[in-house]
């Protein structure tokens, strides 16, 4: 028979009180006492039983379960007389595990605040940061900003609070930017001002095949807030140990903000519609019409490149394809013609000319000019526009004689006389700068026309403009020039010979109506009209000491038609000036460098006993031809200083091109736009444009592309992609293996008048994206949007600490 | 009386299907904030935070059986799939790593542990009573040491009549050797309710094999004497599985205490840091 304890017994069984704190220290033993401990845990027990006072009587009251009311009874008393001490009361299981939990709760408590002392900061670091920013956690200050100022209090706390939740601003990211240069819109997505977000949302057609479905990402779309300014540490979370990715980005997080979402590269990406091109070249190189047509003459077959890397190379970090140089790609074919081998026309660019005037016209109709070479012809040059651009009487006489050809002035009015004049004193004053000042007069006169441009970008446009050629050239052409504009410059005016002394009165000689004639002397120094004498008249020393006591140049006749040796024969005494005819080998010379005084080979050859064969003298090459290295040389037949291009990459060529290309957009546009069309020309002396072609950039400003793209060490691209990595995975068709070369293309029309780069036609069919799928895929080689993308775009830089005093250290 | 949101009998496996939508809401929910650049770990957090505060109120509710807050037999389903909620919440919160500053791995194990001991009475609540209801009659555990002394002194007069009723020593001779020693035997505080103990094997061993001695009289008190080994037996282990059932809650609910405080903590340093509160 089996024995059961849970039926109720109330005679045998002692009543329990599981419910209260304290228990009877007895009822461990099975035997508690029927009164138990207080609410405190005092036992208040003496006897087994409390006795009752039933009238004048002591009364047991013993219960059954401890055996009834017992034989002896109450003590006289009242005491019970079986007495028993008082036990030592327990805690109840209930109350036991609420004085642990309290335990607990109060030792977390002392341990937080023990911790949270001097060393709180290392207790409340959340683990080390990574090592890149491993020196960076001296202090949590350091990174984490103090609480912003504001009324304290716990609505400043709920506000704080509510705010941590928003994902908005909040200080940290400030304390990012003391070390990272992040652009002008470091929050904003990509670092990308809005208007370039908006377009860049506008190329992007939602809907594409293959969006995604997800309801993560669904979901994420509607919580994301519309304010897409993001902090640093949203996506880049530190204190993840040394080695943690901070830059860790999921494909989803890309897509979040993305126009068109899609689930992966290799499902939904869209196609690539015209990378890696997002621009024409800089450089124009026809690669097909080169490969199918040139390549294959077999002229230049030999000299022809055998594989793309003859001309390309990968750059330091493998990701761009740099072209090499112009020495090791076009050069064998190309570089003499920049030379100007083989050019039909000039080889030099005309870079000061003295224009054919008719002086006689204007010296016999009061407007007297002075010297002015009898040879000149042509128009005034483009670089000599430039120059003149500052000079206002220049730039309004040239407004004036706008279509007048002033080789032929008889019929022209008197106000367009007054203007050829003005004209005419102002290249002869420009000359004389030049040639007294040398240089520095083109520096200062270029700076003024850009005064933004370096002073070695304008040191170099002079291309080293030597001083003898220029003294040369001024003592052909204007003999008497520093005299004359000497005069000009102090309001005294050549007097006509032809010219009635009336006319000194004409409009156009108004401002110089101090002309005086003299008595006649015109060389007389003494005199305070040092009228120049008329340029024809051989045998007047028309310069007297003044030139003699500068560069001594000898005022050769104009009839002579020697005049333009650089050198002259000023410098041989037997040249003295006079009108005696030059010997014939130099009149024969023309242009000679080196001149008569230097080709003493008519003497030697009077001198010398007569040949029984004819010896011909030693004849100095044609100016052109005598500089195929480049440089400055005068012409025979008019009176032009030319500038030959060095070769490729001419520094002259060059500064000026730049220079013209970027004030054709200013207020000197109307003289900078000829110049830079004229050095432009695609046939050009250098033939620079045929391959370096011209944008116009924001602010309608042309700038020349000098070189080939290449790859900038701190601009970081959409999209990233190294060529190196891939080399070996290519087939037997190369490059072409992904650039697959378009066998027609209107290639060049992108060039041309065009100045647009996004308006181009590549040689290139796209990338195809299938080519990139093929590997890049979840099974191969990784689809992540980072693989190939970057989120931070353009100029990103680490800032340099410290001051930035330049200071010797102490 | 309230009437229960989802009724258990009735709908057995609605919790298991709302818990398991919670946990996929919750899934998806922290994917969606992490992809949206939110603050996904401060709403993780604070969340984990509210519903480790909701299931601590579990307690309080006992302690307040005369307010209508709905069944208790709720509130520990809800305790129950709540605790599994706040583990996963735990993990999208800290991610499966194992956190590396103080602070964290301090909260990380403590709240660990809670939740290692709510799964440790989990199991314990499901497996020891049957246990119990195997063994034999149900016991009040704080009656336990009273009904031990009931079988000891019924023991004791049972071996007094046969030392009285027969001319052999032969109950009292066990009674010394065996009976005496496994009566005033208790269970070690970590003793798990697996089967009988050896000592009560031993002690019936020991009795069955003086049967041959006993006679007639003597056998009848073996017999009776067997049934209190048997009650001993029983007594045993309901000691042993109630005491298993009150024990993980000293480690539960203390440790408990201990996350409160720490997350509370943990949360402003977090907050602070994140807004510069």
């Amino acid at each position: 028979m089996a024995r059961f304890f849970q039926l109720p017994n109330f005679k045998r069984d002692d009543y329990q009180r599981p419910n209260q704190k304290w228990g009877c220290g007895r009822a461990c033993d099975g035997k508690g006492c029927q009164f138990g401990p207080d609410a405190k845990g005092v036992c208040h027990t003496t006897g087994e039983c409390r006795p009752a006072r039933v009238g004048d009587r002591w009364t047991c009251t013993r219960p059954d379960t401890s055996g009834g009311p017992c034989a002896s009874g109450p003590l006289p008393s009242g005491e019970c007389c079986r007495q028993i001490g008082p036990c030592q009361p327990v805690l109840s299981l209930r109350a036991r595990r609420g004085r642990w939990s309290w335990a607990a709760g109060g030792l977390t408590v002392a341990i937080l605040l023990v911790l949270g002392g001097a060393d709180r900061e290392r207790w409340a670091d959340p683990g080390p940061l990574s090592s890149a920013h491993a020196l960076s956690n001296a202090r949590c200050s350091d990174c984490h900003q103090a609480p912003p100022a504001g009324p304290g209090g716990p609505g400043a706390f709920a506000g704080g609070f509510a705010g941590a939740f928003s994902g908005g601003r909040h200080p940290t990211g400030v304390s990012c930017l003391k070390c990272h240069d992040m652009g002008e819109h470091p929050m904003e997505p990509h670092g990308l001002d809005r208007i370039s977000l908006t377009r860049a949302e506008n190329t992007v057609k939602p809907g594409a095949k293959g969006a995604s479905h997800s309801i993560v990402l669904a979901m994420a779309r509607i919580v994301s807030p519309s304010d897409a300014s993001r902090e640093c540490i949203v996506c880049h979370t530190e204190h993840h140990g040394r080695i943690g990715k901070v830059t860790a980005f999921s494909d989803k997080q890309c897509q979040v903000c993305h126009v068109a979402a899609f689930d992966s590269f290799s499902k939904g990406h869209p196609e690539f519609s015209n990378y890696p091109f997002d621009r024409r070249t800089r450089l124009v190189f026809d690669h097909a019409k080169h490969l199918g047509e040139h390549f294959s003459d077999k002229t230049v077959a030999a000299l022809a490149p055998k594989s793309c890397d003859a001309c390309h190379v990968a750059s330091t970090s493998g990701g761009f394809m740099v072209v090499r140089s112009f020495e090791k790609t076009c050069a064998a074919c190309h570089g003499t013609q920049i030379e100007g081998e083989g050019r039909a026309g000039d080889k030099g660019i005309a870079f000061l000319r003295i224009p054919g005037l008719d002086a006689a016209t204007l010296d016999s109709k009061g407007h007297g000019v002075g010297e002015w070479p009898s040879d000149a012809d042509g128009a005034i040059t483009p670089f000599t526009r430039l120059l003149l651009s500052k000079d206002k009487a220049a730039s309004q006489a040239m407004a004036a004689l706008s279509g007048v050809d002033l080789t032929d002035l008889r019929g022209a009015s008197d106000e367009r006389l007054a203007a050829a004049q003005a004209l005419a004193w102002s290249i002869k004053s420009l000359f004389a700068d030049l040639v007294t000042s040398g240089q520095d007069a083109m520096i200062a006169k270029l700076g003024d026309i850009d005064p933004a441009a370096e002073r070695g970008q304008l040191r170099a446009m002079t291309a080293q403009m030597p001083r003898d050629g220029l003294l040369s050239a001024q003592t052909a052409w204007f003999p008497s020039l520093f005299t004359e504009v000497a005069n000009y410059r102090a309001g005294v005016m050549p007097v006509s010979k032809m010219a009635p002394a009336a006319s000194a009165a004409s409009p156009a000689a108004a401002p110089h109506s101090a002309v005086v004639p003299g008595d006649g002397d015109l060389l007389d120094d003494k005199s305070p009209v040092a009228a120049p004498a008329k340029p024809k008249a051989a045998g007047d020393d028309i310069l007297g000491d003044d030139l003699a006591a500068d560069a001594k140049p000898a005022p050769k006749p104009v009839a002579k038609a020697a005049g333009d040796d650089l050198l002259g024969d000023d410098a041989t005494p037997a040249a003295k000036p006079t009108s005696k005819p030059a010997p014939k080998a130099a009149k024969d010379s023309g242009d000679d460098l080196i001149g008569d005084d230097a080709a003493p080979a008519p003497k030697v050859a009077a001198a010398a006993p007569a040949p029984t064969k004819k010896i011909e003298p030693l004849k100095v090459n044609d100016a052109e031809a005598w500089t195929p290295a480049g440089g400055w040389y005068r012409s025979a037949d008019n009176p032009t200083l030319y500038y030959r291009p060095v070769g490729h990459a001419d520094a002259f060529l060059t500064l000026w091109l730049s220079a013209s290309a970027k004030l054709s957009s200013g207020p000197h546009g109307s003289v900078a736009e000829p110049l830079f069309l004229a050095l432009s020309d695609a046939k050009g002396p250098g033939l620079c444009m045929k391959c370096h072609s011209v944008d116009r950039v924001s602010g309608g400003e042309k700038v020349v592309n000098w070189s080939a793209a290449g790859p900038h060490p701190t601009v970081h691209e959409i999209t990233k992609f190294n060529h190196e990595a891939h080399f070996s995975l290519m087939d037997q068709k190369g490059c072409q293996t992904c650039h697959q070369m378009k066998a027609q293309s209107a290639y060049l029309t992108s060039f041309g008048d065009n100045l647009d780069p996004a308006h181009f036609e590549s040689g290139f069919g796209p990338v195809v994206k299938a080519s990139c799928a093929a590997c890049h895929n979840d099974k191969v080689a990784g689809q992540s949007c980072q693989l190939c993308h970057s989120y931070h775009v353009g100029e990103v830089t680490a800032k340099i600490s410290g001051t930035g005093q330049m200071k010797p250290l102490e | 009386m309230d009437k229960p949101l989802i009724n258990q009998r009735r709908h057995p496996a609605a919790w298991w299907i709302a818990s398991a939508c919670a946990a996929a809401l919750l899934v998806a929910a922290e994917a969606a904030l992490r992809a949206a650049l939110l603050p996904v770990a401060l709403w993780t957090g604070t969340l984990l935070y509210a519903l480790v505060l909701a299931l601590a109120l579990f307690n309080a509710r006992k302690k307040l059986p005369f307010l209508p807050l709905t069944r208790a037999s709720t509130w520990l389903r809800f305790h129950v799939y709540g605790g599994w909620l706040a583990v996963l919440l735990f993990f999208l919160h800290a991610g499966t790593a194992w956190p590396d500053g103080r602070l964290n791995q301090i909260l990380a194990a403590v709240f660990l542990l809670v939740a290692a001991s709510g799964a440790l009475g989990l199991f314990l609540s499901r497996w020891v009573p049957s246990k119990l209801t195997a063994s034999g009659e149900a016991l009040t555990y704080e009656r336990i040491p009273e009904i031990r002394r009931q079988i000891r002194t019924s023991v004791e007069a049972l071996i007094v009549a046969a030392d009285h009723e027969s001319d052999s020593s032969t109950l009292g001779d066990f009674y010394v050797n065996h009976l005496l020693v496994y009566v005033n035997w208790r269970p070690g505080l970590f003793a798990l309710p697996f089967g009988d103990p050896p000592l009560h094997r031993k002690t019936i061993s020991s009795l069955v094999s003086l049967n041959r001695y006993f006679n007639a009289r003597e056998r009848e008190i073996a017999s009776e004497l067997r049934e209190w080994i048997e009650a001993k037996r029983n007594l045993d282990t309901q000691l042993v599985g109630q005491r298993l059932l009150k024990l993980w809650l000293f480690v539960h609910i203390p440790l408990s205490c201990s996350l409160i405080i720490l997350g509370l903590v943990h949360g402003l340093v977090a907050v602070h840091f994140t807004r510069g509160l």
